[in-house]
């Protein structure tokens, strides 16, 4: 069935598969769509695009060595 | 004991650089994430016994962050220098048929940030908001595993979820036009566009 009428649809849909949160049927719905409707295929892209962003653009601190020494050594004593 | 240790150093310690990330961004201070992991490791060394060998240690250890910040968070909230308002306010979590408004960025907007802004803006996000984009979007949890991890209906972390990629697009665009992006979609000017999304319905460019 065929759940990607409106673009609210598409864009709830898009979430859900950025998420993982959908089921096989529907991905594969989803990603015959992208590939034949180019209004949904710009909101897949454009939602890809932000989640590429931020995934590879926020601070990950380093871990020093440091850290993970003491956190050894405090499990030791106790 | 030798299996506690070998489940330690094999199913716990690996995730060290994913729980840094998670209480760099939830105390915006590296040494109190440093402080809140260590903690997070001693309390998982304490309570070794009821991790299951070979289940979610991420999600497992997530919870314990989590939860030993909100309490670190209650000693703080204590003493009012250290109280960050937002930090003390109830969001109300509408459920998902509310779920109106998606604000749409265009992907040219992206181009014009550094990086920086990212980590900006999610650390200006509420704390309720800045916990399911860090989990869901930086770490790839799925909506069961942060149900569970914040202890709150698989419901209510999507419309969370929802609220907070649009406050965190949101913050981006108005970093954006701070850095001399200008929002000119409608009109036939040439130059870099950004879009408000006020309209779910439009696609337009």
């Amino acid at each position: 069935m065929d759940n990607l009428h409106n673009v609210h649809d598409i864009r709830n849909q898009v979430n859900l598969y950025f998420d993982n949160a959908l089921g096989e049927n529907e991905k594969q719905e989803l990603l015959s769509k992208v590939d034949n409707d180019p209004r949904c295929c710009k909101i897949f892209n454009k939602e890809k695009h932000f989640r590429e962003f931020i995934k590879n653009n926020v601070t990950r601190p380093s871990v020093s060595s440091d850290l993970i020494q003491t956190i050894k050594d405090r499990i030791r004593i106790i | 004991m030798a299996e506690n240790h070998d489940i330690f150093e094999k199913e716990l310690l690996p995730h060290i650089d994913a729980l840094k990330t998670f209480a760099y961004h939830l105390t915006y201070d590296e040494d109190d994430a440093n402080d809140l992991v260590q903690e997070t490791y001693m309390k998982a060394h304490r309570f070794i016994d009821k991790y299951i060998q070979g289940t979610n240690a991420k999600a497992w250890l997530f919870k314990i962050l989590k939860n030993a910040y909100i309490n670190q968070y209650r000693k703080r909230s204590k003493q009012p220098t250290r109280v960050d308002f937002e930090d003390i306010v109830n969001y109300h979590d509408s459920d998902d048929s509310t779920m109106q408004g998606y604000l749409d960025l265009r992907e040219e907007l992206f181009d014009s940030m550094m990086g920086d802004e990212v980590t900006i803006a999610i650390n200006a996000l509420p704390i309720d908001f800045r916990t399911v984009v860090l989990l869901c979007d930086v770490e790839g949890f799925t909506y069961e595993e942060i149900s569970k991890i914040i202890d709150v209906p698989i419901g209510t972390v999507r419309s969370r979820l929802f609220r907070a990629r649009n406050m965190l697009k949101e913050k981006l665009k108005n970093y954006a036009q701070k850095l001399g992006y200008k929002d000119k979609r409608g009109d036939n000017k040439t130059g870099k566009q950004i879009s408000g999304g006020d309209s779910p319905e439009s696609e337009e460019e």
